[in-house]
């Protein structure tokens, strides 16, 4: 059996998004709860420098409060993959949820605050902006 | 040598009834979700994710292979909807063309189709009801409607 050349390997472990470092929250920091929903691949870009973000045992991440931030998810189907991004202003304490559906060709995120209020369990949240955002997720 | 050149062309038969079948099997209506059938090239049926909160998400893809239509594929789609609103036990369900649509309660009468790689595809949210209410649509006359044109 042909082995591969631990180069290459380095190389996809490179492309896979090894290459960004995770986002560390400080404990003193104000901070809200993002839910990945089971997605492994996902950034923020805080101060125009994109960190990976990795879920906690129940699904959430926590991110930093009170700033506009950009979060990124990478999703993969047998069919094709597509990034998907949102900006936002995240409310200390908030939880927040993104949903991703593949239409006409693109991948279009939304996302929402839960709010137990409402008789969907979330609400949109009105600071996402889901146009063109000049920080780029590094792989 | 003659076993193997008979053997061969039984070979080829079963390979193209196979794909016959195949074939065939991709045009109509389809109920199970495309995961149990993995080893299709292009995977065709429904899928369902639940949420969020009572909301579920209802998928349609159709195959290349199958060549449906646009509009069929809607059909599809929308029978499909009704399907789990009747395996549910409710007699009404919203439907949303999206989640935004969701969220700002924003209910329609049909499915929205686009071709995702070329190829038709629905999805759309729906939320069960027990009673009957604005914009809502009837479990059972869209089964009974839609019946005849998915062949049940």
């Amino acid at each position: 059996m042909k082995h591969l050349d631990p180069r290459y390997l380095l190389l996809l472990a490179a492309l896979s998004g090894c290459a960004s470092p995770a986002y560390q929250h400080h404990d003193a920091a104000a901070s809200a709860l993002l839910n990945l929903d089971g997605r492994d691949k996902n950034w923020i870009c805080v101060d125009d420098i994109p960190k990976r973000l990795y879920p906690d045992a129940a699904g959430y991440a926590r991110i930093p409060a009170g700033e506009r931030l950009t979060f990124w998810t990478y999703l993969s189907e047998r069919r094709g993959h597509c990034n998907a991004h949102v900006s936002f202003v995240p409310t200390a304490g908030m939880k927040y949820q993104i949903a991703v559906d593949v239409t006409d060709n693109r991948c279009a995120m939304t996302l929402m605050k839960e709010d137990r209020a409402t008789r969907l369990g979330v609400s949109q949240e009105h600071s996402a902006d889901y146009g063109p955002t000049r920080c780029q997720k590094q792989e | 040598m003659g076993t193997c050149k008979a053997l061969g062309s039984t070979v080829q038969r079963i390979f193209v009834a196979g794909c016959l079948v195949v074939l065939a099997g991709c045009a109509g209506y389809r109920s199970e979700s495309p995961n149990a059938f993995p080893w299709k090239i292009q995977a065709a049926g429904y899928s369902e994710e639940q949420g969020p909160g009572p909301l579920i998400k209802v998928t349609y893809k159709v195959s290349m292979v199958g060549g449906a239509t646009m509009h069929m594929t809607q059909v599809y789609a929308l029978y499909r909807c009704a399907e789990i609103a009747q395996r549910e036990g409710k007699p009404y369900f919203a439907l949303y063309h999206d989640l935004p649509a969701a969220l700002a309660d924003r209910p329609s009468d049909t499915n929205t189709v686009t071709l995702v790689l070329g190829m038709p595809s629905s999805h759309a949210y729906i939320m069960l009801h027990d009673k009957n209410g604005p914009g809502l649509l009837s479990t059972a006359e869209v089964l009974a409607r839609l019946g005849p044109k998915v062949g049940k």
